[in-house]
């Protein structure tokens, strides 16, 4: 079944700047929307205000035409990745593969790396490998949709290629929302890109699009 | 720890320092709650993402830590 994630009406400012006043943007089952944007235009406020950890004056979220406003108490229907580390430091692998209800052995087949460190505190993880089982557990976990917040800083280009494969295959099931400044990668993965300027998102058409509303010179 | 030394100091003190304990277990929890909301607060989101809330969160283990203080307080006034 078809599940449709819809945004707008969102309103933001910190004191008198204005930071968000004209989003619309879209998701849905077997779709990824890329929202790219210049540092400091708000993408992870946009996420934050659609997870509802972050408040604003007036949004309007909905899943599937029915308003939500606290998204983060129905992980069924949304999971999301922050920018920053968030998995506690203590836990185990196997503990967090079991918390998401997730097949650590199909983790282990794509990253053999993490063979030996099953049983370990991701405390002597690398910062990247830290940051490879939180992408991995979000892009698996069993939302409808999920938001990832700068899924590919700190990880290294081979992984990368990887989550790439398995997001296309995961889309299948689920809707993903991503935003990072790694544009290419966000280029070649979305059906829908979005860019983030002023407090509007624009729908892209083609990679000019991206020079035309400055964020890259190509 | 901190139960445990309100133990020891119930255990050593009496039922005369109870008074004095319970307070400082409050303003303990108060300081926990303080320091976890501010250099924990990055860790939230894995409980969200799993659909524990920060109200569920807080009240279990604050709860729980308290329980588990006044179960030991009563235990040690029986058995001192």
């Amino acid at each position: 079944m078809n599940h449709k994630l819809e945004v707008d009406g969102i309103f933001l400012e910190f004191g008198n700047r204005k930071i968000l006043s004209d989003i619309y943007f879209k998701c849905e089952t077997g779709n990824i929307c890329g929202i790219l944007g210049r540092n400091g235009q708000g993408k992870s406020c946009l996420m934050n205000i659609v997870y509802g950890s972050l408040k604003v004056e007036s949004k309007s979220i909905r899943f599937d035409n029915n308003s939500i406003f606290k998204a983060y108490k129905r992980p069924d229907l949304i999971t999301y990745l922050p920018q920053f580390n968030f998995i506690p430091k203590s836990l185990t692998l196997k503990r967090i593969f079991s918390d998401f209800d997730l097949d650590i052995t199909e983790f282990l087949e794509s990253f053999p790396d993490f063979k030996i460190k099953a049983k370990q505190p991701i405390r002597e993880f690398s910062g990247g490998q830290r940051r490879i089982v939180e992408v991995y557990a979000i892009i698996k976990s069993k939302s409808l949709f999920s938001m990832l917040d700068e899924p590919f800083s700190h990880i290294m280009p081979i992984q990368i290629e990887k989550f790439k494969q398995i997001l296309k295959k995961e889309k299948e099931k689920k809707g993903f929302l991503i935003t990072d400044h790694m544009y290419r990668h966000i280029v070649d993965l979305s059906d829908n890109l979005y860019i983030l300027k002023e407090g509007k998102t624009y729908l892209t058409k083609e990679s000019e699009d991206l020079q035309t509303l400055g964020y890259v010179k190509l | 720890m901190i139960t445990v030394a309100c133990i020891w100091l119930f255990y050593k003190y009496g039922i005369s320092s109870y008074s004095a304990l319970f307070w400082l277990k409050i303003v303990t929890l108060g300081l926990i709650y303080y320091f976890v909301k501010k250099y924990k607060s990055k860790e939230i989101y894995y409980y969200q993402n799993l659909g524990i809330s920060k109200t569920t969160l807080w009240v279990s283990t604050l709860a729980i830590d308290f329980c588990i203080f006044i179960g030991s307080l009563i235990l040690t006034y029986h058995f001192r």
